[in-house]
């Protein structure tokens, strides 16, 4: 029973999730069900997470240790700033208690997937965060080009689970168990690399890494914004851990497992800030900035447990900004043009938005550059000097297309001024997100202290 | 001693109290900005005292460590020494003369709260630039900057030249801190620690040496604003002019020069560096010199003048001697920024930035005058204020390393320089009267002048006592070297005043560009630099949305066609001395990001079979490389 | 003869195999779903052999499978259900029809 307790969050959002479901059934309220059941029991989730006791679950099938409970409060806070944004804003269709069930859902999944020590646990985990991902991103029923996109998401992302879940099969093969704590096994012998390459190739379609991101900026661009900010984020945080974690299993396989990192880091690093340039849909240009994002993440998984750390640590840093993005996105309109004159319409929006952005690029001190300083670092010290000199040019070239977006904000005029309707709560959930990003870089340390990461 | 945090620490506090507030609040708490940075001044007097008599290392350190990477903890730390000393005095002696007198010169904005703000933000990041004790840190602080002096420069964004030049500016020094990160790599992966006594001790290889030496004179370039990383700097005075004095004059375009003194030991253990930093620095001074000398607008004079004095430091860094140019670093922001100040004034009287609409203010602004005076002294290198002694201590060095062919070029540079003050000052004081309603500034703007003037006249008499301080030796002048020079910046001055300053004509500019058109179209046309950059570069990010809007095939056909007709046009214009090169070389990377970005958009056909096959295939190479690599 | 791992891994390798050809070749989006179903019980496959003879007393394999069953079994149904979707919008479950979104 006390075992259980550690599960407190996820049962919460669980708990939530069917609220939002079935409550207006029930009380006849739906709105008071999505919206404040549900995000209430999303913070009692985030109290409960931040109270945070470590130890193992099911015979160790989960664990929670530091970086496990950091990627869950991190989760949960994200998914209470988007419920709260929901609540105000609605999301692409009416039936929003649906896509506020389907998120906490993923939510959930990721959870889960963060203190997976377990095979079984990460397959099942990983699912039940993607496949409601894939209803979110189709949302909008009578929409061709949401649904395209969620196809796309779903036929590729299947393919990509079922080579990973092959190379599972094989894991388990080779060590005889299903346990983290025995993967170590498998790094002898050409199936076992095999094994170890499937895995990864799943992992890297999860966080959108190049060669495997192909769903993403077509999922992304055919999705409502408000679905983008909630894929594009919260369940890449528990991808992360997931593969760090993995990474960390399979350690006894030095050579082909960095060799697979690196390059799916080089490939990402240069897709992604590339294609992302000539683009004029924020979306399209976000799920690009995604995939680079991807590869500096990769960079530091490959660079042993500080940067793995540092690797979970920046996703969170990356999904902050990158979710006030895609949520501002979501109510001004997606195309660049629809931000035109924002800073004149909404000043204190405008400049949150430069903090984002900034944060993105990597501008002290948000958060963006105490990530990729630890991440970078990190990797120096595992000798991965050429990499880290491609990952700090290509984030210099970033900052080219980022700009795009703030020269939108701040210059020309929107001729149409649709959308007058502004919403409390999100307004609410732009200055959270922003203090975040704020505080996060600049008192990096004691919150690092607080959940006793080291990197 | 833990009291020297709250010299950076007290304008920050100011921004982030002014920060969150409304637009009304934080007019009303402006006094409080200017008290924080007064705050800071007397305690970098008091670091000063603490510091004195100087000549030792560090009194003072203090660091927290920010994270551990694996068992090395990243450290951010500040310490106190002469050097930093001597820098605080003169960041908060310029910040609170600035900060005073804007009180004045921005009084009728309705935004000066948010001005305060970030001028105090600034303030507080370049005070902790000079007193950190190592490249991350410093690299933090100079990011900061650059984030301040693009939020500085577009402060009146609701036009359109302001938002282009911070964009501008913006990116174009981050290409320089391109430069500055990578550096930070490569002394992390070899020394692997960043703070100053660790790293500089290191024991540089002369390759590596070069490689972190180059990147960081990369970075300090751009920072600033050298050639041909020069072009943000004249945009850069779309900015409110005191923002400019600090910024674009006195401190963050110095911090380039700084980082330079800073790393000077791995610049030493290169050799090679040196070499192409003195370079950089006769190229520089000499073409921003002559720029200097067209220009009409009295900002533009003073910001290429800016890039031209930065060039003297860059000289001193190259002939060896950071002594040299920390000195010509401290006499400049001073007098640099007395101009800056000056030329507010004299645009808030005139009511227009173009020279030529000047004249005759020497009677209405008496003040202004005299105090403009001092500084033009300084920069003309006129015994005894202060641009003198510094300018005539990196001519000695250049004699003194047998750098003959530097010294020239060094000389003209300090003759052009003479001219194009001469023709600032006759044009704008002397030459007739264009304007009769013309008012001297307010109190608060003339005092800080004073301040700064006097500073101007007297400080040169400190250079020796300024090199014991750091522990070097900055002598009197030679009179050989000091005979030459006076002779360089008198013959300067008085050419100005042939041309400029004799009652007969207004301006006969008209007959200057009769008898030499081609120089005059090429120098008018500042080299053709900044049109190429602008075209191509910046422009290829800040025009990139618009022109992409209904982004198709056209475009790689546009780029094809931009390149080919670069090309041409490349070939067609013969030789002019702009630097065709490094236009190809920045036409030739912008274009192909661009080109780059299509290609790799082109994988993305939007069919899932195609994406099948891709991720297949991808899979299918995966599986070959590890069964011919083996187990 | 006796069945052995080996039979078992060769026998999944090439149903994998078929089905990613499948998956690959196919352009009705039903016929690729049911590539990918044939890709998962080949992994299937695998799984209940390794546990047959990696771990006979454990049936950690087992488990993994019926799982994995599940999981799949809800996956489809959910891509079924998108395909449906599609269906009325176009008329037509062709992938070829479906390529708005690109670049």
């Amino acid at each position: 029973m006390s075992e259980l307790l550690l599960l407190t969050p996820e049962l919460l959002v669980l708990f939530g999730a069917l609220l939002a479901l079935f409550a207006d059934k029930i009380t006849g309220h739906p709105r008071a069900a999505a919206h404040i059941a549900a995000p209430l029991s999303v913070v009692a989730a985030l109290v409960a997470a931040l109270i945070g006791t470590r130890g193992g679950i099911f015979a160790g099938m989960l664990a929670l240790d530091n970086v496990s409970v950091f990627a869950r409060v991190a989760i949960a806070l994200l998914l209470a700033f988007w419920l709260h944004w929901v609540s105000g804003r609605g999301t692409g269709g009416e039936r929003s208690a649906e896509a506020v069930a389907l998120a906490m859902l993923s939510a959930v999944g990721g959870m889960l997937m963060a203190s997976a020590r377990d095979l079984i646990v990460l397959f099942i985990s990983l699912e039940l965060s993607t496949m409601p991902a894939y209803v979110l991103m189709g949302y909008r029923r009578g929409d061709a080009r949401g649904l395209e996109g969620a196809l796309k998401y779903f036929l590729l992302s299947m393919l990509t689970s079922l080579i990973m879940l092959y190379g599972l099969s094989f894991a388990y093969g080779i060590s005889g168990s299903t346990a983290y704590a025995d993967l170590g096994a498998v790094d002898a012998g050409t199936l076992g690399q095999l094994a170890i390459a499937f895995v990864l190739v799943g992992l890297f379609a999860k966080l959108s890494a190049a060669p495997f991101h192909y769903w993403t900026p077509d999922a992304y661009a055919g999705a409502p914004a408000s679905s983008v900010a909630y894929v594009s984020t919260v369940p890449k945080i528990a991808g992360v851990v997931a593969l760090v974690q993995l990474v960390a299993a399979f350690a006894g396989n030095g050579g082909t497992i960095t060799v697979v990192l690196l390059v799916g880091s080089l490939l990402s690093m240069l897709v992604g800030n590339l294609a992302a340039y000539p683009q004029t849909d924020l979306r399209r240009l976000m799920a690009y900035s995604g995939v680079a994002h991807s590869g500096y993440i990769l960079l530091a998984a490959a660079a042993g447990s500080a940067g793995g750390t540092a690797a979970v640590f920046y996703a969170v840093a990356y999904a902050v900004p990158s979710m006030a993005i895609m949520l501002l996105g979501s109510e001004e309109g997606t195309a660049l043009d629809d931000l035109a004159g924002l800073a004149a319409r909404r000043p204190a929006i405008a400049w949150a938005s430069v903090v984002w952005l900034l944060s993105l690029i990597g501008i002290p001190p948000m958060v963006g550059f105490f990530g990729k300083l630890t991440m970078f670092t990190a990797a120096l010290d595992h000798g991965l000097v050429w990499i880290v000199a491609v990952a700090v040019t290509m984030s210099v070239v970033s900052a080219g297309y980022y700009f795009k977006v703030l020269r939108s904000v701040f210059f020309g005029e929107r001729l149409d001024a649709r959308r007058a309707t502004r919403s409390t709560p999100a307004v609410i959930a732009y200055a959270a997100l922003t203090v975040v990003t704020l505080a996060l870089g600049v008192l990096a340390s004691p919150v690092l202290e607080f959940f006793g990461l080291r990197f | 001693m833990d009291w020297v945090t709250l010299i950076p620490l007290l304008p920050a506090l100011a921004f982030v109290v002014l920060a969150p507030l409304s637009r009304a609040a934080r007019a009303k708490l402006v006094p409080l900005a200017v008290a924080a940075v007064l705050g800071s001044l007397g305690l970098s007097i008091a670091a000063f005292l603490a510091v004195w008599p100087g000549g030792h290392g560090e009194v003072w350190q203090a660091s927290v460590t920010i994270a551990h990477i694996g068992d090395r903890a990243i450290t951010l730390g500040l310490a106190l020494e002469p050097m930093s000393a001597i820098m605080l005095t003169v960041v908060t002696v310029v910040g609170a003369c600035v900060q005073v007198y804007s009180l004045g010169y921005m009084h009728r904005e309705d935004r000066i709260g948010w001005y305060y703000a970030v001028l105090s933000l600034f303030t507080a990041a370049m005070l902790a630039l000079v007193l950190s004790d190592n490249f991350l840190g410093l690299f933090m602080a100079w990011e900061v900057m650059g984030l301040c002096s693009y939020l500085l420069i577009g402060f009146w964004h609701e036009q359109e030249a302001p938002r282009l030049a911070s964009i501008k500016a913006f990116l174009t020094t981050k290409v320089g801190d391109l430069g500055f990160m990578l550096a930070l790599a490569v002394v992390y992966a070899e020394a692997g620690a960043f703070d100053f006594a660790t790293v500089l001790h290191h024991d540089w290889t002369a390759g590596t040496a070069t490689l972190v030496a180059l990147l960081m004179l990369f970075a300090a370039m751009g920072k600033s604003a050298q050639f041909p990383l020069h072009v943000w700097l004249p945009d850069a005075m779309a900015g409110p002019t005191p923002a400019s004095a600090l910024i674009h004059a006195a401190t963050m375009v110095a911090a380039g020069v700084f980082l330079v003194v800073r790393a000077f030991p791995i610049f030493e253990a290169s050799g090679i560096a040196l070499t192409i930093t003195l370079w950089v620095g006769l190229i520089t001074a000499l073409l921003a010199g002559l720029l200097a000398m067209v220009q009409h607008d009295i900002k533009k004079v003073l910001a290429y003048s800016t890039i031209s004095q930065l060039g003297f430091m860059f000289i001193a860094l190259g002939a060896g001697s950071s002594t040299a140019a920390l000195y010509h670093l401290v006499t400049h922001a001073y007098f640099k920024s007395l101009l800056f100040l000056g030329a507010g004034v004299i645009i808030h009287a005139a009511h227009t930035q173009d020279m030529r609409q000047m004249g005759g203010l020497a009677k209405k602004l008496p003040v202004t005058s005299l105090a403009f005076a001092s500084g033009s002294l300084a920069l003309a290198g006129i015994v005894p204020f202060s641009g003198f002694w510094s300018k005539d201590e990196i001519l000695a060095v250049l004699l003194h390393e047998h750098q003959y062919v530097a010294f020239a070029i060094a000389l003209l540079a300090a003759f052009v320089t003479a001219f194009y003050v001469a023709r600032l000052w006759f044009r704008v004081f002397t030459a007739p009267t264009q304007q009769e309603d013309l008012h001297e500034g307010h109190r608060s703007m003339l005092v800080p002048m004073v301040v700064l003037a006097v500073i101007t006249a007297v400080i040169g008499f400190f250079g020796p006592t300024l090199g014991d301080f750091l522990g070097h030796e900055i002598p009197w002048p030679a009179l050989g070297t000091a005979a030459i020079s006076t002779v360089a910046a008198l013959g300067g001055i008085t050419l100005g005043w042939y041309v400029y300053g004799r009652r007969t004509s207004v301006v006969n500019t008209q007959a200057l560009k009769q008898r030499f058109p081609h120089a005059y179209g090429v120098l008018a046309n500042k080299y053709y630099f900044d049109l190429t950059y602008g075209y191509f570069v910046v422009g290829g990010y800040t025009t990139l949305a618009r022109a992409l809007a209904t982004f198709d095939a056209r475009v790689v056909d546009g780029v094809v066609n931009g390149v080919a007709a670069a090309w041409r046009s490349l070939s067609a214009a013969g030789w002019t001395f702009d630097g065709r090169i490094v236009d190809g070389a920045v036409n030739g990377a912008a274009s192909a990001v661009r080109a780059a970005g299509d290609k790799v958009r082109t994988l993305q056909t939007g069919s899932v079979r195609s994406y099948q096959t891709l991720i297949a295939g991808a899979v299918v190479l995966l599986v070959v490389w590890i069964l011919v690599k083996g187990a | 003869m006796t069945v052995g791992l080996p039979h078992v891994l060769t026998l999944a390798a090439l149903l994998f195999g078929i089905g990613l050809y499948g998956a690959l070749s196919r352009k009705n989006a039903v016929h690729v779903m049911m590539s990918l179903e044939l890709m998962a019980n080949a992994v299937n496959l695998n799984l209940v052999g390794f546990s047959r003879f990696v771990t006979p007393e454990a049936m950690t394999g087992q488990f993994f499978a019926v799982f994995s069953m599940v999981v799949s079994a809800a996956e489809i149904g959910l891509g079924l259900a998108l395909v449906i979707a599609i269906y009325r919008r176009k008329r037509s479950v062709e992938l070829d029809a479906v390529q708005e979104l690109k670049g």
